[in-house]
């Protein structure tokens, strides 16, 4: 395996490599600060560029954009409260709480480092599991991914905020939300009312950015004032402290890592999911679930280590089957086809330099995205302190452009705007919008993992327990669950212990 | 005086006729959009790709064709986009047949007319292998035929073109089968036989090969007319002659009524597009061989395979 790293580092260190590279992460983090924009959109629209590079020069690019887009998204989370790209919208959670702190530096220097070590270490992952890759892809089917997207939305419960009924009604709208569409199980359109455009369900960017990003700029106006909530002793130069706290909560990096390179493995799962399951995690085994969602600096960390693990992990279905293990890998795989490689189970044999070339430019480009973030998160921490009168009308339109630039299409745009009014009247009425968000994502992958898994069980739904790992990780769930109650109890009975003797 | 009217007359008609003609002439004036109803990155589209990059050589005017992608409902969306186009030349449509048949076949409302489309050729036909799961009891036609429960066929879903295949297969060969969907894309499907979530499913030769050469699939029977695979017999060898080539075929369109010039000048410029040195030196490399039929082939094909498959409609409901 050495020699195929040092053909792609002498691939990359020539002057058209590294240009491309700085190109691509360039790109990457416009594209993915720019709501409703993205890797994906991104890497098609370079395609046509590619045509006359090498196949190992369009890669290299295409990693460079890879690499960067999902902290390029992180910064609009926690300025805005916009996510930049899907994933990035379990970052607006605490990393928009932290920036109305004051402490945007902070938040970005955390997400900055978060994500380069993410994304190193699942580039590390990918490639101590390559030798297995294939074995493990075929251990999760639909049985399993039922039992991930539950654990899912069990955080739910716990990340109310002590809001539970709310929480509760959030999340039952969102789970409604998540059936509108075409049922492709039963091959129904459901909820639909007969309009076209939801033929394919609620599509998640508009939905995401109408929902924080417009949501938050119509509260902004009706409030007056700016993003940052406290003026008076605002610290931006705190980005260090938000690298020394990443540092600090190593672990948090490593479980959110693991879970998005994980889950970025699985094909037809995503990076969302990944971010709100790493998310997920850090609160339910956190003692303070509650702080949650007001500014606590690991759910900046966990989400962004998870998004970009996700990348890692997600080219380890593309060279084990051939099979992308996301949209962006999608499209990567077309470029391959462009430059006339054949992606398959033999990719990693016959194309050793472009696929190595890849895993070097999302490596490095992670880290050169994050060094830019560092250096200009000061400047940018400052939009935090902008007067709304500018700030929301210029959020508002860039976001809503961004949200039509996806398909070029204006109902993207109507439905951003009906979810800002639905967010706004959340914010208003104190419903939390995570809950909404968390069921709407996971619960098609639910629904329709959980259809699945009947129909391979021939109606028994006991398949769920016969397999290991499905069964293995809905104990996991219920534990979670109810940790919390055992906690409490566990706590009378030593007071109690106490007070006896 | 009424000689001098006459003459006026001849030369404004002499002059409105050269200025029609010269207008005709002029096809293409500025860019073609090229429509690809489905998301970037898929064989669909680098297909549709390949092709349009190597057309604008072929056209007068030496004008650009612009792919333009538009997913959404399987298709429904770029072939609507389509239909509500005008017939000028301006804006054609990669089909992908006979999935885009499916609403008229089962009766569906939708917004587009497969039936009044104008056809300016096809690129590609790919044809189907069925193949089964290594971890299914079933690993033959006679299995399948044998089989006491139930087979489980992974597809995306109703709206697909494997899925009509698969559907069609079903009620010819006669067995018990039950369709587990929602997979998102052919390679997803794939991957569930290989797993081993379903027994068998159906899809393009092409996308299948790499399966087979790893030895993740086990393949059943072909729908080729020449079996690609030692020991797996065609569907016309087994004896069901109605499954005989069955597969998926991209062609390009226009929008209903096409005024013949352009139909026609599309027409050749497709068709020599295809027998580009560049465009067939990439479709070997990719192993995606392009079999083009020109405007009035297409045509001819698309109907005579409509007339087969409304025989099969309650098979596909």
């Amino acid at each position: 395996m050495v020699e195929y790293f040092s053909e792609a580092i002498a691939l990359l260190f020539t002057l058209k490599g590294i240009w491309f590279l700085v190109l691509g992460t360039g790109i990457g983090l416009v594209f993915g600060a720019i709501p409703g924009l993205g890797g994906t959109t991104a890497i098609a629209l370079i395609i046509p560029f590619t045509y006359g590079m090498s196949a190992e020069q369009a890669v290299i690019l295409v990693g460079g954009i890879m690499g960067s887009v999902a902290f390029g998204g992180s910064i609009s989370a926690i300025l805005l409260n916009t996510p930049g790209i899907a994933p990035n919208a379990a970052t607006c959670f605490d990393g928009f709480p932290l920036a109305q702190q004051g402490k945007a530096g902070m938040a970005i220097g955390a997400a900055a480092t978060s994500s380069s070590l993410g994304g190193l270490i699942g580039v590390f992952i990918l490639i101590a599991v390559i030798p297995i890759a294939k074995q493990i892809v075929l251990l999760f089917g639909p049985p399993e991914f039922f039992a991930l997207a539950v654990m899912g939305i069990g955080a739910i419960a716990l990340s109310t905020g002590g809001k539970f009924l709310r929480g509760l009604i959030a999340g039952g709208v969102g789970m409604t939300l998540a059936f509108i569409g075409y049922d492709a199980v039963n091959g129904g359109v459901r909820f639909t009312g007969g309009v076209e455009y939801l033929w394919d369900g609620i599509s998640l960017v508009p939905a995401l950015t109408g929902l924080f990003a417009v949501a938050e700029m119509i509260k902004l106006s009706i409030e007056g004032g700016t993003v940052a909530r406290v003026t008076g002793d605002v610290k931006i130069t705190r980005v260090s402290d938000g690298v020394w706290a990443t540092f600090k909560n190593f672990p948090v990096v490593l479980r959110g890592s693991a879970i998005g390179a994980f889950i970025g493995a699985i094909p037809g799962v995503g990076g969302t999911v990944a971010s709100f399951l790493s998310y997920a995690s850090v609160v339910q085994t956190a003692k303070d679930p509650e702080s949650y969602g007001k500014g606590n600096i690991r759910g900046v960390i966990a989400p962004e280590s998870a998004n970009n693990a996700k990348d890692g992990g997600a080219l380890i279905p593309t060279l084990a089957f051939g099979i992308p293990g996301s949209a962006e890998m999608a499209i990567f795989l077309g470029v391959l086809i462009l430059h006339g490689l054949q992606p398959g189970p033999l990719m990693l044999i016959e194309n050793s330099s472009v696929i190595f070339s890849l895993i070097l430019a999302l490596a490095v480009a992670c880290v050169l995205a994050s060094l830019v973030g560092l250096a200009t998160a000061r400047w940018l921490s400052l939009i935090t302190l902008v007067d709304v009168h500018i700030v929301a009308p210029a959020v508002v339109s860039v976001a809503l452009v961004g949200v039509y630039a996806l398909h070029s299409s204006w109902e993207d745009v109507v439905l951003a705007l009906v979810f800002g009014w639905l967010g706004y009247l959340m914010i208003r009425y104190d419903y939390p919008r995570i809950t909404l968000v968390i069921a709407m994502v996971l619960g098609e992958l639910a629904e329709r993992s959980f259809h699945q898994s009947i129909i391979m069980g021939d109606g028994d739904w006991r398949i769920f327990f016969s397999r290991n790992i499905s069964l293995f990780l809905l104990v996991i769930t219920v534990l979670i669950l109810i940790a919390p109650a055992v906690r409490l109890l566990i706590g009378q009975w030593r007071a109690q212990g106490e007070t006896s003797s | 005086m009424i000689k001098r009217l006459m003459t006026a007359l001849a030369v404004v008609g002499v002059a409105l006729a050269g200025l029609a003609s010269a207008a005709k002439a002029e096809f293409p004036e500025k860019d073609i959009t090229f429509l690809i109803p489905f998301s970037p990155g898929g064989g669909m589209d680098s297909q549709s790709r390949a092709i349009a990059q190597v057309l604008s050589k072929y056209l007068p005017n030496n004008v650009n064709v612009i792919p333009k992608n538009v997913p959404g409902a399987g298709g429904k969306k770029g072939y609507g986009e389509l239909a509500r186009s005008a017939p000028d030349g301006y804006t054609i449509c990669v089909i992908n047949y006979p999935g885009a048949a499916l609403p008229a076949l089962l009766g569906e409302e939708a917004s587009y007319d497969i039936n009044t489309l104008t056809w300016l050729g096809r690129m590609s036909a790919e044809e189907y292998l069925m193949a089964a799961s290594p971890k299914s009891e079933i690993k033959s036609l006679d299995d399948l035929k044998k089989a006491s429960k139930p087979v489980k066929i992974t597809s995306t879903g109703p709206g697909s073109t494997a899925h009509v295949g698969a559907s069609m297969a079903m009620s010819v060969i006669g067995f018990k089968g039950e369709f587990l969907t929602g997979y998102k894309g052919s390679a997803d499907y794939i991957l569930g036989i290989v797993r081993g979530d379903g027994d068998i499913a159906v899809a393009p030769v092409q996308t299948f090969q790499k399966f087979v050469e790893s030895g993740d699939v086990t393949p059943i029977m072909s729908f080729e007319k020449k079996s690609s695979f030692d020991g797996v017999p065609t569907a016309a060898e087994a004896g069901y002659a109605e499954l005989d080539g069955m597969g998926v075929e991209r062609y390009i369109a226009g929008p209903p009524g096409m005024p013949d010039e352009i139909r026609k000048a599309l027409s050749d410029a497709i068709q020599k597009a295809i027998a580009d040195p560049e465009t067939q030196e990439w479709a070997k490399q990719t192993n995606r061989p392009f079999l083009g039929l020109d405007a009035d082939e297409s045509d001819q094909a698309v109907k005579k395979s409509l007339a087969v498959m409304v025989k099969f409609k309650d098979a596909l409901k």
